[in-house]
């Protein structure tokens, strides 16, 4: 796949110049003093970024595999972590994770109706009681 | 200073001065939640969770201590200036944290000082200057002449440390190197490896002190060390800079008077007992000093000055 | 020395009932915590540490112990079993423990880590007993000079694991310095790349980043390929014996690479500050380096296991050799223990085997019953585990993913961490796709910080003057070292890293 490594070559080219050009003076302070200042080491790995990703344009490696890989169902998973996340920060973890254990098993395929209990009732009681009575820490939540 | 927050906070102690039951009248409403504003196992994790629980046992309160580690307590102060007032979220930090960040970027910072009412303090670490027994000097000025002749590396592990030292070195008109470490334990691995000519320690010296190792040059707060009552502070000699870093409880600004009276007491009361004071005394090497409200405000209100001038704003 | 009766008189405590009890409780606790992936050692201990508040100072100290170095053992499982590694030392042990699992002997793969790691660890403790006092004097000759040099070192590893594409490999170590330099620099205490949120003021919480680039992203990648009903391990209950245990001529087999990779360990783990990533990849290069069939690691090849856990294991026993001479801690985990020997009362430092040998001693004996107790508790254990992921992929990653929720809030400050472990899963899902080492980029992560504060300290020595570095001639040894093994591991590179057996 070349034509990938080119892309991801291009990417990292332009990345490397933004961070040099942009992010790095945005977001790094200047000092007047000393032997290693703050935007040193960033900008020399925007440098280095930016070399490879020329070379990884002009000279692509192959190796990159992104047509075989399952964008899509990946893709779906990640959403559901992420409203995971966003609905423990409403809700607490005691009410999502069954829910979204439920929706992970499913999604997954999972058909057998002892399998899903045990996902979605058994995995967040267990993991309630090691926090809270074990450990007896507190468990992600709004704040 | 408004003049307000601070009638406020006269009125809470002469409400605890004269009535010891105003606990009683207040409870939080669910649990009361103890932010620590750093990550788990360090010193403040383990004051933090042993008031959390003597606090537990002495109000009857379901006190749970939660870590909020960020910026040494800038990320946890942030939520707290930020939620609704009502008394069910109680911080524990560092000022100095806090302080630097508020002198030198306040226009980052989402609360100043008075976006919170402080209840109290639980001890303050005793930071010291320390060189190798067999360093040829004994007090600061014998460190300033040392650097005249000689590369005089320093190992520090946070910025107001080294602040300090420069204004030493531009006030004496010599030179240190610094040596920027991540924590105590490296400094004192810098000076008694021969890399570092002194550095800064805060408690951890002591047995090395006792043995003989180590001698202790200066203390770095405004005042001098339990263990150390013969060896001056930085400004006692001659040098008009200090650090001083204290732990402090703080709330959401706004809290009604009788929800701040009841945590100032609940805190008091549980930094004044036995447990506290050893488990304190034995993780920071420093006794408990519990400034009560209207001290703890004054504390930083004063260390914020003390910080501008270290940082020459 | 102490009198032999002190000695004797401090094994005896460890060996009490009580004692006995409760590291046995460190280990159990240790092991099962250490391998819920998102946890691992280090947070094991921290959790476990407000427990001891009521402890006597022996048995909690001595389960504290039995915390840690169950965890050390537990931390492998995951790894192995489900390719999750929860820290990046683990990740050298699944570039070997997963493919043999893979092929229907986890027991065998596990079981191997397990005796690998206890015997590293046993060698380091033998070390310390013996003899920790010249290597802590060893360890404080080692300034920043030395330790800027190891680090070099330490990144001359990475050459050999780049995979094809050299460019790709130096991207991915840059990304992974560029990610480690989020937070305050080491010089001037400057807030970079923090984006307005002092949560990462302190830098990227290292379990959230490394959790979600080794373990989140190939949950993702395993959950999308729809294979939710059969079982995350297959065991052939059938098939060969052999394949479920480690015969002890495979054992002796690799007492090479053991001693390899517990010396290794060692000497990085009495430098404070090192840590075990670089001691684990450091030993694996190295056995491979010295393989007679280097075309083999990453297929699952025993010496692979033993490297990477024999050295990582054996780092942890070492970290103490600097606390209790010189009462400086090697590491997070060694940090841990120093707070509880200080809730206690105990000042770790010179004195500390005059007036406490006693309790130095019961320590010593505790940590030899830890690491009997580990290797009979495992043998229970590992069965245990392969159990439970033995059962269908959809609940044994539906439970991995909300441990990973739950250990990375507890370890790095709750929803922002669970926030940025999800954002780095989908970097690593990305990087992965399109052929970038996602293990390059997570040990320059590790490595970058320490590599960065000796880089000042060292400038700061220099004093503007680079002919000073002649004073450090061993320290220059080391630099001049980096490139040569560079050149040397890459020439190896076109062995297939981690990824791609995936």
């Amino acid at each position: 796949m070349r034509e990938a490594d080119r892309w991801s070559g291009l990417v990292c080219l332009l990345f490397g110049v933004a961070l040099y050009v942009a992010i790095i003076p945005w977001q790094v302070e200047t000092v007047s003093y000393g032997w290693l200042r703050p935007r040193t080491l960033p900008r020399a790995l925007a440098v280095i970024i930016a070399l490879c990703g020329l070379w990884l344009m002009l000279v692509p490696s192959g190796d990159a595999r992104p047509v075989g890989t399952p964008w899509l169902r990946a893709g779906l998973f990640a959403g559901l972590l992420i409203a995971g996340l966003w609905l423990i920060s409403r809700l607490g973890f005691v009410w999502v994770a069954p829910v979204l254990a439920l929706a992970i098993m499913v999604l997954s395929g999972e058909r057998r109706p002892l399998w899903l209990v045990l996902g979605a009732a058994g995995l967040p009681l267990a993991i309630w009681w090691t926090v809270t009575v074990l450990l007896e820490r507190t468990l992600p939540g709004p704040s | 200073m408004r003049l307000l927050p601070k009638l406020a906070s006269w009125a809470t102690a002469a409400v605890i001065a004269l009535a010891g039951a105003a606990q009683a009248e207040w409870k939080p409403d669910g649990p009361l939640t103890l932010q620590i504003g750093f990550g788990a196992g360090g010193s403040t994790d383990t004051i933090g969770r042993i008031v959390a629980k003597v606090m537990k046992e002495q109000t009857g309160w379901n006190v749970i201590a939660e870590n909020k580690p960020g910026g040494g307590g800038v990320a946890m102060f942030t939520g707290i200036a930020n939620r609704p007032a009502d008394g069910s979220v109680v911080g524990l930090g560092v000022n100095m944290p806090l302080l630097v960040n508020l002198v030198n970027r306040p226009d980052q910072m989402q609360f100043d000082l008075d976006s919170f009412e402080y209840l109290g303090t639980a001890a303050r670490a005793q930071l010291a200057l320390i060189a190798r027994s067999d360093a040829p000097f004994d007090d600061v000025a014998g460190l300033v002449e040392y650097a005249r002749e000689n590369n005089a590396p320093l190992a520090f592990d946070a910025k107001p440390q080294e602040l300090a030292m420069r204004k030493v070195a531009e006030q004496a008109g010599v030179e240190f190197q610094f040596l920027s470490t991540k924590g105590g334990a490296e400094n004192a691995k810098l000076i008694l490896g021969g890399q570092a000519i002194a550095g800064f320690e805060a408690g951890e010296h002591l047995e090395r002190l006792a043995a003989g190792d180590i001698k202790m040059i200066a203390s770095m707060n405004d005042t001098r060390h339990n263990y150390a009552p013969d060896t001056p502070t930085l400004p006692e000699q001659g040098y008009d800079i200090y650090v001083d870093p204290v732990f402090f409880f703080a709330t959401t600004a706004g809290t009604p008077a009788d929800a701040r009276a009841a945590l100032t007491e609940a805190i008091a009361e549980a930094l004044a007992s036995e447990e506290v004071a050893t488990v304190v005394m034995n993780s920071l090497k420093s006794p408990i000093v519990n400034l009560g409200p209207e001290g703890t405000r004054e504390m930083m209100m004063n260390g914020l000055a003390n910080v501008a001038n270290l940082f020459g704003q | 020395m102490p009198e032999l009766d002190i000695i004797l008189a401090g094994l005896g405590d460890a060996f009490s009932p009580v004692t006995l009890l409760f590291v046995l409780a460190g280990v159990v606790l240790g092991q099962f915590v250490g391998a819920v992936p998102g946890i691992g050692p280090v947070m094991a201990m921290a959790i476990a540490i407000p427990f001891t508040f009521g402890l006597d100072p022996l048995a909690g100290i001595g389960f504290l112990v039995g915390v840690n170095k169950g965890g050390l053992v537990g931390g492998a499982i995951p790894a192995v079993l489900l390719n999750t590694p929860g820290t990046p030392d683990a990740a050298a042990t699944a570039m070997d423990g997963y493919p043999l699992a893979q092929q229907g002997k986890p027991l065998k793969a596990t079981k191997m880590a397990l005796f690998s790691s206890v015997t590293g660890d046993t060698f380091s403790d033998i070390v310390l007993i013996t003899v920790s006092a010249p290597l802590a004097i060893f360890a404080l000759r080692m300034g920043p000079v030395e330790v800027l040099g190891l680090m070099m070192l330490a990144f001359a590893v990475i050459a050999g694991l780049m995979g094809r594409s050299v460019a790709k490999g130096l991207i991915a170590a840059a990304l992974g310095l560029l990610a480690a330099m989020v937070g305050t620099d080491p010089e001037h205490a400057t807030p970079r790349f923090i984006f307005g949120q002092f949560e990462v003021y302190d830098g990227l919480p290292l379990p959230a980043i490394a959790i979600g680039m080794l373990a989140i992203s190939e949950l993702l990648s395993r959950l999308a390929q729809r294979q939710g009903t059969v079982p995350a391990i297959r065991m052939d209950k059938g098939g060969d014996p052999a394949d479920r245990r480690v015969s002890w001529a495979e054992y002796w087999g690799c007492r090479f690479t053991m001693l390899r990779g517990a010396v290794i360990g060692t000497i990085l783990g009495a430098l404070p500050g090192i840590g075990s990533t670089a001691a684990a990849f450091m030993s694996y290069a190295s056995a491979r380096q010295a393989s007679d069939d280097p075309g083999s690691f990453g297929k699952g090849n025993l010496h692979g296991i033993a490297a990477a856990e024999s050295a990582n294991s054996s780092v942890m026993g070492a970290n103490m050799i600097p606390l209790l001479t010189l009462g400086i801690p090697g590491s997070v985990s060694a940090a841990l223990i120093i707070s509880a020997f200080m809730i206690h009362g105990v000042q770790p430092g010179p004195f500390l085997f005059e007036q406490q040998g006693r309790l130095i001693y019961g320590l010593f004996g505790a940590m030899i019953l830890a690491n009997l107790l580990n290797l009979i508790v495992g043998q229970l254990g590992l069965r245990l585990w392969t159990l439970v992921v033995s059962a269908p992929q959809s609940f044994v990653f539906t439970a991995a993913l909300l441990m990973c929720f739950v250990g990375v809030s507890l370890a790095s400050g709750g929803l922002f961490g669970i926030g940025l472990m999800l954002g780095f899963a989908v970097l690593a899902f990305v990087m992965t796709a399109f052929g970038f080492s996602v293990v390059v980029f997570i040990i320059a992560f590790f490595l970058g910080p320490r590599l960065e504060i000796s880089l000042s300290q060292t400038l700061a020595l220099l004093n503007g003057n680079p002919l000073a570095l002649l004073n450090y001639p061993f320290g220059l040894l080391l630099m001049l070292a980096a490139p040569v093994a560079a050149v040397a591991l890459a020439r190896k590179r076109s062995v297939p890293t981690r990824e791609e057996v995936t």
